[in-house]
């Protein structure tokens, strides 16, 4: 049994089957079974999406201090790098403590995309191959082939609208979660990040199964939610003043030169 | 410290997306390539290669004309694979009806053929403003054409010109190819109903509760049709009324269901229907009264057609393994292993086989060849479909002698 097997077996068939036996119990609608499967799943992984969330808040907070530190110690490098230890050690707080949560959860979110994918079987090809995935249950064989209409959606095909919504919600998400940086450089490459991350995945939605831009909007509400009862809007906060900035008035437009 | 640290949240978060593009990327389901089966007329062969060439080749496996399907398949939209591609997959067999051959493309649009003057005739988008992949093939008789559509419709075309002569409704995709019998059409659709519509005004006669979707070709003999589902049964239903005469397994059976659905259309011989099924089973029912008649498990999952010759059903697994199998005699002959016998690793077959006198005409995907094998020996020469994309005095067809395995059979307990 190679790898790709095992992951099929213990991964990604339960997903596959559990979405397509929810969609029987959810009156024959897929668009409901990815929401409750993706909320479902948000659930499940709410312990480590929260260790997640309280060490990126710590790494956060302790930029100030990071900062001071750089720049108390800008000439020497290996100086730097242990006093930085140093204050990781006393503030308790592990770099990897935002890393390990994300890349455990990665491979739930991995099948669970292959699942939704997997279930729309959008080609003749593909529908053969999601019949290798289905589990001998007479709800799977009841429910298939699912009905991929959901409100204004037909789930196999791409959809503008949702697309946008992709987009948007990733950005709030984004916002939300950063918090700017003490050092320009790097408060630079998370703005770029901010805006770079829904500008593809928006993109990317016009292209792939709507099914799929359902899922990733459900998730970045789920997290915007998460992330609100954690440590309220963040870098939402700023957002009124930052639009109001960009609205021209009486005191910001350009004064025009007397002739 | 902070940069390296930087780095690698950075790193995480372009791996994920990278994950992420790769996952919905390419892969090979993600593509529609169609998987037409040959047809057999007079002493030509006719099938439709993965490039997209309707390819014609005499019984003995030389090519004597190729022409390309039109090549304005629909864009998959942005970043799409198959955005910009003009190669139409073509799923179902080609139909011959006099001098016009009939392909079916996933664009959505049908092609006639003219046998004699080797080259396109016509073709035409079924309704334009609902147009949807077909994924069937077309059944011909009366001077009209049948199709179904993914768009639900049942659609009986005029043989000549294309123009629609009707259309029937359907409440979900049909996949299937419709079936002719006595002035009457036969489609299963993924409404998980059976229709029986009148070939010449398209009214429905009746409808049947398959109650699973039905994309196998109902199959019509002696005034009974047979029907294989996705629900796991095999129905059979009186021809002129639509009622229930048996299922397989019969009403109230417990845990002897077959694991997974029924894609490929079955095939009777002598008295027995051998239906293939995707759990690697081939279920042997008697047509009389749906009892058992014998279980093959041929390994691997079934999608491809069987056909019958000399009373033997021939049936291809998608690995590409070539079975005789004989419910009378209870046997189960391997004839050939394509990827053994040919040493190509990736042979696949999904495509419906066809036969004339002792010949069966296999076409396996991927290495994307038509095979003429001996139903007997298991016997076969190739004609590679993947090397056509010229005009047709251009091409030289190449020629593989394969050796069949030696043909082992085991005897099957019923």
């Amino acid at each position: 049994m190679n790898i790709g097997q095992i992951w099929n077996l213990i991964i990604l068939q339960p997903m596959t089957n559990a979405l397509i036996a929810l969609s029987h119990y959810l009156g024959n609608s897929f668009g409901l079974s990815i929401i409750v499967l993706t909320l479902i799943i948000n659930a499940v992984m709410y312990p480590l999406t929260l260790k997640q969330m309280k060490a990126t808040k710590a790494m956060q907070d302790m930029q100030p201090k990071l900062a001071e530190l750089q720049k108390k110690h800008a000439k020497d490098a290996k100086m730097l790098a242990s006093e930085q230890m140093r204050l990781y050690r006393e503030s308790g707080v592990s770099p990897a403590g935002c890393l390990l949560p994300t890349l455990l959860q990665t491979p739930i979110w991995i099948a669970l995309y292959q699942g939704i994918r997997g279930v729309m079987a959008v080609t003749p090809e593909s529908f053969l191959n999601l019949a290798k995935n289905l589990y001998a249950w007479p709800v799977v064989f009841a429910a298939m082939p699912l009905n991929v209409h959901f409100l204004w959606l037909n789930l196999g095909s791409s959809d503008y609208l949702l697309a946008i919504l992709v987009g948007a919600s990733m950005w709030l998400q984004q916002k939300m979660t950063t918090q700017t940086s003490t050092d320009p450089k790097m408060a630079q490459q998370a703005q770029l990040t901010q805006v770079m991350m829904p500008i593809m995945f928006g993109i990317f939605s016009i292209s792939v199964p709507s099914g799929l831009a359902l899922y990733w909007v459900i998730n970045a509400v789920v997290r915007i939610a998460m992330q609100y009862f954690f440590s309220g809007w963040g870098g939402l906060q700023t957002l009124p003043a930052q639009v109001m900035a960009l609205i021209p008035t009486a005191k910001n437009q350009p004064t025009k030169l007397k002739k | 410290m902070k940069k390296k640290l930087f780095a690698s949240f950075a790193g995480t978060g372009l791996a994920l997306l990278a994950i992420f593009v790769t996952l919905s990327g390419c892969s090979s389901t993600a593509v529609a390539a169609g998987w037409a089966g040959g047809t057999v007329s007079g002493d030509s062969v006719y099938t439709v290669s993965s490039q997209g060439q309707l390819v014609a080749m005499t019984t003995s496996g030389t090519q004597q004309w190729a022409s390309a399907v039109e090549g304005t398949a629909a864009s998959g939209g942005f970043l799409s694979c198959s955005a910009g591609s003009t190669l139409v997959a073509v799923y179902g067999t080609p139909a011959v009806a006099g001098d016009y051959i009939y392909v079916a493309g996933y664009n959505g649009k049908i092609y006639s053929y003219s046998i004699s003057k080797q080259a396109e005739n016509s073709n035409a988008t079924l309704d334009t403003d609902d147009s949807k992949p077909i994924v069937g093939g077309v059944t011909a008789g009366g001077g009209k054409v049948f199709v179904g559509s993914s768009n639900g419709n049942l659609y009986a075309l005029d043989g000549k010109t294309l123009a629609v002569a009707w259309r029937f409704a359907t409440g979900g995709k049909i996949w299937c190819t419709p079936a002719v019998d006595n002035g009457t059409v036969f489609a299963g659709s993924f409404d998980k109903k059976v229709y029986a519509v009148d070939a010449a005004t398209g009214t429905e006669k009746w409808a049947f509760d398959a109650k699973g979707a039905v994309v196998s070709t109902p199959v019509v003999a002696d005034g009974v049709v047979y029907i294989t589902s996705f629900d796991r049964r095999i129905y059979a239903v009186d021809e002129a009324t639509g009622s229930l005469k048996w299922q397989f397994p019969a009403s109230g059976t417990n845990g002897s269901f077959p694991s997974e659905w029924f894609f490929a259309t079955p095939v009777i011989s002598n008295g027995v229907l051998y239906a293939p099924c995707m759990d690697g089973k081939v279920y042997a029912v008697n047509i009389k009264d749906g009892t058992s008649a014998g279980l093959f498990d041929v390994g691997d999952a079934v999608s491809s057609s069987p056909v019958v010759v000399a009373g033997k059903v021939i049936v291809a697994t998608q690995e590409a393994k070539v079975y005789s199998l004989d419910a009378a005699a209870g046997t189960k002959t391997l004839l050939l292993d394509f990827r053994l016998s040919d040493k190509q690793g990736s042979a696949t077959v999904n495509s419906q086989l066809s036969a004339q006198g002792n010949t069966v005409f296999i076409h396996t995907l991927l290495e994307d060849k038509m095979y003429a094998m001996d139903a007997a020996t298991g016997a076969a020469k190739s004609l590679s479909l993947g090397a056509i994309t010229g005009t047709p005095t251009s091409i030289v067809a190449t020629t593989v002698v394969v050796t069949s395995i030696v043909p082992t059979t085991i005897t099957v307990t019923k």
